[in-house]
């Protein structure tokens, strides 16, 4: 579980978002929305650990995450940025990786290791391609594969910013549902979601920036019913009878 | 399978190397004269003073400089990075002729300064990619006029202390000519730690190539992996650079090869850059003394040939030239 407090996030010292604080809870899919260029990417990296926090402090499981040691962190959270690289590997090869954090100095993997990535394998359906060239996959297969990395990695929470970018739609409905299981095992999945209508689907709790901070922190439903996403948007947000969201000018 | 293959190329080139000459040995000469060992017979004086320095000469400043190569295209994730292209021999170069002037009797000053200048330049570049966010090309761009200006220094130094030129003659160019023993050894102890500190960070490099963040959520120190890549690199180059001189474009070129012979996979990608480079400069050296023969051009020219028209292909052919499409 993640708690933060007072966190104020920038760069160079100039904070884009200040004094936000809100927990994301393990078996729950935390999303965080706002306008472009509100720091929802800035606020994750800084949850990853890739940036600084300016001010406050970010709890996992009780300990803070400057306590940690990078190798320890990363057995603890996962993190999926949005730019990677897409290197000439197997897709056995890439989910590998994500015991990195556990090997020696050897850096030779043990039989656990790899029953790990199989597991995470499985766990994604990815074992399938397990052979073949990560390149010879669509972006929808190739983002499973990146997630069976993260799976790996073996930590209760994983953190993705904008995994649906580039996607079909199916291909991304796919993936949300996928974060939904992993949610399901007690995961903490936080994510950063550029579709509001999706992030209001799949989300148990939604933390909307915006104007340099945390504007709101609740569930899609009480959002919904407050019109709090209706004003920062500047659009009407509606559910359909079924209980779909979507959007109208 | 490819690592048999090569590892058998470079043995063949080896032995070929000590055989072929102005006076070719048949192989059953070449074992007789190493079994008895006696400095009277002319055919063991041949090979001991001046084929088999030259011969390990080309082995070693090979492999240093392609894995050299291999460990710079890692770091600063471009695909035309070499040590000569980005200017890290010529550095390496400019150190250890400074160190020959400067210092001409402490033992062993030279090949730190050969060591201390491939280190200095590689940092400026690293630096400069990263500081200013220079472009794969741009990066080239830059290195040429580091090089240029080393280069430069290097001639001023030949001009102001002419008697440094008549004991490295083909410095410039690079070349296996005046290998002794005793300059093999004094670059060896670089040499092999370079090496297994490049063996040591391949995994390492494995995970910097998913990309900075990505390194960085697996808990790579990325940093400090980069510095000890350029720190391997800077101790190859500058091991090859104080007995070879400023040999071109291997470092460029058996990566290359390599890659397409056993993929990007670094743990053995780097190995195999060490056996393909080291096999290629022993071939050229062997090709440069047997071509014109009885004149004998310096290795470096050949490499040069070799090389500058594989470097243009990269540079045309750019969408290819990144290392991780």
């Amino acid at each position: 579980m993640f708690e933060l407090r007072q966190v104020s996030v920038g760069y160079d010292g100039s904070p884009i978002l200040r004094n936000v604080a809100f927990a994301a809870q393990s078996g729950q899919i935390t999303t965080l929305v706002g306008t472009n260029g509100c720091g929802k990417t800035t606020l994750l990296k800084a949850i990853a650990r890739q940036l600084p926090l300016l001010e406050g402090d970010i709890v996992l499981n009780g300990r803070s995450i400057r306590a940690y040691d990078r190798k320890e962190y990363a057995r603890a959270a996962a993190f999926m940025p949005q730019v990677r690289n897409i290197p000439e590997i197997t897709v056995r090869g890439l989910v590998s990786h994500g015991r990195f954090p556990y090997l020696g100095l050897s850096r030779q993997m043990t039989a656990k290791d790899r029953e790990a990535v199989r597991q995470a394998m499985e766990a994604t359906g990815v074992q399938q391609w397990a052979d073949r060239d990560l390149r010879e996959l669509s972006g929808g297969e190739r983002q499973r594969v990146y997630l069976a990395m993260a799976l790996a990695q073996g930590g209760d929470a994983i953190l993705l910013d904008e995994p649906t970018t580039y996607l079909d739609v199916s291909a991304q409905f796919e993936l949300l549902e996928l974060l939904r299981t992993l949610a399901a095992q007690g995961k903490a999945v936080i994510v950063v979601l550029h579709d509001l209508a999706q992030a209001l689907q799949y989300s148990d709790r939604v933390a909307v920036l915006g104007e340099g901070r945390l504007i709101a922190f609740d569930t899609p439903q009480r959002l919904f019913e407050q019109k709090i996403l209706d004003s920062v948007f500047n659009v009407t947000l509606c559910r359909a009878p079924e209980g779909t969201y979507y959007l109208k000018r | 399978m490819v690592m048999g293959g090569l590892a058998a190329s470079v043995i063949v080139a080896a032995i070929a190397a000590l055989c072929l000459g102005s006076q070719p040995y048949a192989l059953g000469q070449l074992w007789q004269a190493l079994c008895t060992q006696g400095e009277q017979d002319p055919v063991w004086r041949v090979i001991a003073y001046v084929r088999l320095p030259r011969m390990l000469g080309g082995l070693f400043s090979g492999a240093a400089l392609a894995v050299a190569g291999v460990l710079l295209q890692a770091v600063l994730n471009n695909a035309m990075a070499s040590p000569n292209v980005i200017g890290v021999n010529a550095g390496s170069g400019f150190c250890a002729l400074l160190a020959m002037v400067l210092v001409p009797t402490v033992p062993g000053a030279m090949q730190f300064a050969a060591f201390l200048g491939a280190l200095g330049c590689s940092m400026l570049v690293y630096l400069l990619a990263w500081r200013a966010g220079l472009s794969r090309t741009t990066l080239v761009l830059a290195g040429l006029a580091v090089s240029g200006m080393l280069t430069a220094g290097i001639n001023t130094l030949k001009l102001l202390w002419p008697e440094i030129v008549a004991s490295s003659p083909g410095f410039l160019t690079g070349g296996l000519s005046g290998v002794t023993m005793s300059m093999l050894g004094a670059a060896f102890p670089y040499f092999v730690v370079g090496l297994l500190l490049a063996l040591f960070l391949t995994v390492d490099l494995n995970v910097l190539c998913l990309g900075e963040e990505s390194a960085a959520g697996l808990g790579l120190h990325v940093t400090r992996t980069r510095f000890l890549g350029i720190l391997a690199a800077a101790l190859l180059a500058g091991a090859a650079v104080s007995f070879a001189g400023l040999l071109s474009f291997v470092g460029l070129l058996a990566p290359h090869i390599a890659r397409r012979l056993v993929g990007t996979d670094y743990r053995i990608l780097v190995p195999a850059s060490a056996l393909l480079g080291a096999a290629f400069v022993t071939v050229c050296d062997m090709a440069a003394r047997l071509l014109f023969a009885p004149f004998e051009l310096p290795v470096g020219i050949l490499l040069s040939l070799i090389g500058g028209p594989f470097f243009l292909s990269l540079l045309l052919h750019r969408k290819r030239g990144r290392i991780y499409v």
